[in-house]
């Protein structure tokens, strides 16, 4: 299982790794899209790593329609965030820093479906993901999009 | 390093999608006005010649600010602070082949900074450093597509470009 560490730069430990994110609204901008973690039953935004030949908007649009089946389009880019002070740990014992871009992102087909990584999907509003057990920075990455600036917040 | 750099410069290659062929690296860049905002300060590197922005890559255990901070000190002596955020540059079609043949799809996250202290001088990495107009830095053919971090830079919008 992904394990997560926090700790004075304990990034150093792995090696840098790029993530993006996407946080996709309902129509009236209330509820925002989460799908729940097979692995751990963790609530999370689709996200994943940003492979070699592929732009970070389409590494953005990619992972959001393998993990949900929306396809979507990127309309701005509202968070980077970049952590030195956590570590991920993956199953087959490789270690990264992740960073991540968190993109707003707006729907342009596609239904939504589960996956093999996930066992819920659904759209909710900011009191319930309050409550629920969601990765830290993600939630965060859910606030900036809502605070609506135009200018990236660096995390 | 240098004999080897001389013979075989650091070069960036354009091609269909030939960025798969690379290892992913995440780079930063910094723009970094002159009082009047009239200039940008360029620096030219050691490897190849070019003139390009002060940036590297963003190492394990620093956050990508501070990798930038770091970078713009190391290259030019001077202390930045970053201001913004300006850009994301990820062009599938470009690779970096270095002097040792490793090849890199390096995606670059632009800032601009602004100086809070420090004075100009040279590295190991670069022969020059100086500030030029605005208007000749972003004719010129920088290293790694440079000058299009400066014009989006300019282009008035308050939004980070996604490239």
């Amino acid at each position: 299982m992904t394990q997560i560490l926090y700790g004075d730069r304990i990034g150093r430990q792995g090696n840098i790794r790029l993530g993006c994110s996407a946080v996709l609204f309902d129509v009236n901008r209330e509820k925002v899209l989460l799908t729940r973690r097979a692995d751990n039953g963790q609530w999370c935004l689709p996200s994943g790593g940003v492979e070699p030949g592929e732009s970070v908007s389409e590494a953005c649009t990619r992972e959001t329609l393998e993990e949900t089946g929306l396809r979507v389009r990127v309309t701005r880019l509202t968070s980077i965030f970049s952590s030195p002070d956590r570590l991920v740990i993956y199953s087959d014992g490789n270690q990264f820093q992740i960073i991540t871009l968190n993109f707003e992102v707006s729907e342009i087909g596609g239904k939504p479906v589960l996956s093999d990584e996930t066992t819920n999907i659904g759209f909710y509003c900011i009191l319930e993901i309050e409550t629920m057990d969601i990765l830290p920075h993600h939630k965060q990455f859910i606030s900036d999009t809502l605070a609506g600036q135009d200018a990236t917040f660096i995390r | 390093m240098q004999p080897l750099s001389a013979k075989n410069p650091t070069k960036v290659v354009y091609g269909d999608r030939i960025g798969k062929e690379g290892k992913l690296r995440l780079g930063c860049s910094a723009v970094l006005f002159g009082k009047d905002r009239q200039t940008v300060l360029l620096t030219r590197r050691t490897d190849n010649g070019q003139w390009c922005l002060p940036g590297g890559m963003v190492d394990p255990g620093e956050s990508v600010a501070e990798a930038c901070e770091r970078e713009v000190f190391e290259e030019t002596g001077l202390r930045v602070r970053v201001v913004k955020l300006t850009g994301v540059y990820s062009n599938p079609n470009r690779l970096t082949i270095y002097p040792d043949g490793n090849k890199a799809f390096v995606i670059v996250i632009n800032f601009e900074v602004e100086q809070i202290g420090g004075k100009l001088r040279l590295s190991d990495e670069t022969t020059d450093a100086q500030f030029f107009s605005i208007s000749e830095a972003v004719q010129m053919e920088l290293f790694h597509g440079h000058a299009e971090h400066i014009r989006d830079l300019l282009s008035g919008n308050s939004a980070a470009t996604i490239k």
